[in-house]
């Protein structure tokens, strides 16, 4: 198991001066989807693919409609997800009313299992030759 | 249809060294789901058993976890992308850049469209509740 990062190169202005800096930058591997972990799951646990496609239809729909009346959810192994809002203040209770609400956000929280396997996981160098990549 | 509590918040904020008052919107948290009560509720709506949902949401989870740490995107159109991240100090060589440079390895979340449609028409309920200072 493991990140991967490249270089890549950037034109930075330190006191009006151009400085060029070099930064590692994370590297997906790419993406996987419903189906992907459907067959996963599928092999491991003894379910059909449609069934498992209808539990991960339903868990998501559950973390959205809790979400949505304001309750946290918390998966264990995964995180927390929970409602938040982003909102202009006012200079009296009575006018901090739903216009001052600009946005609702899910703001997700790692637990504490995946945030330490994170942090242990090890990061190596993708050396792949691409114009951005150095 | 659904709503998000919230209730309204004194906070005392200091502009240009004067101190002010102000008034913001915030969620009155309804509780948290747990795992539990998510396999439990996945029973309900597909064929699967209590036990079944349970282990289907622990395998669910330890498979975004595995696809994370192996550097993939996990995309679930009905929810949200998770990403794996870390932040990065900028260096004067591309040779200076190595994993030393790397250090907050987390995930992060983005909602899906499908459900930023969802939180752009949420509504939401005042909870009466004597002023909380912040």
């Amino acid at each position: 198991m493991a990140l991967f990062y490249y270089k890549t190169k950037m034109n930075l202005w330190v006191k009006g001066e151009k400085k060029v800096m070099y930064v590692a930058k994370q590297h997906i591997q790419g993406t996987h989807d419903e189906d992907y972990i459907a067959e996963k799951l599928t092999k491991s646990l003894s379910m059909e693919a449609p069934e498992v496609l209808l539990a991960m239809d339903e868990l998501t729909d559950q973390i959205t409609s809790a979400v949505l009346s304001g309750q946290s959810v918390k998966v264990e192994g995964l995180g927390t997800f929970s409602p938040s809002l982003k909102t202009v203040a006012s200079e009296s209770p009575e006018d901090a009313n739903t216009e001052k609400i600009q946005k609702v956000k899910i703001n997700f929280r790692p637990d504490a299992k995946l945030k330490r396997e994170m942090e242990d996981a090890s990061v190596k160098y993708y050396n792949q030759l691409n114009t951005n990549h150095i | 249809m659904a709503s998000i509590p919230y209730k309204v918040v004194k906070r005392t904020t200091y502009v240009k060294n004067e101190k002010k008052v102000i008034y913001t919107p915030k969620i009155s948290s309804t509780g948290v789901v747990t795992t539990k009560s998510l396999a439990k509720q996945i029973a309900v709506e597909s064929t699967i058993s209590d036990n079944e949902a349970k282990r289907f949401i622990d395998g669910f989870a330890m498979v975004v976890r595995e696809m994370l740490l192996n550097g993939f995107q996990v995309k679930l159109d009905k929810l949200g992308t998770f990403t794996p991240k870390f932040k990065a100090k900028a260096v004067d060589s591309a040779e200076d850049v190595t994993t030393d440079t790397i250090s907050g390895k987390t995930v992060e979340f983005r909602a899906s469209s499908t459900v930023e449609k969802k939180l752009k028409a949420a509504k939401f309920r005042k909870i009466n509740l004597n002023l909380e200072h912040v």
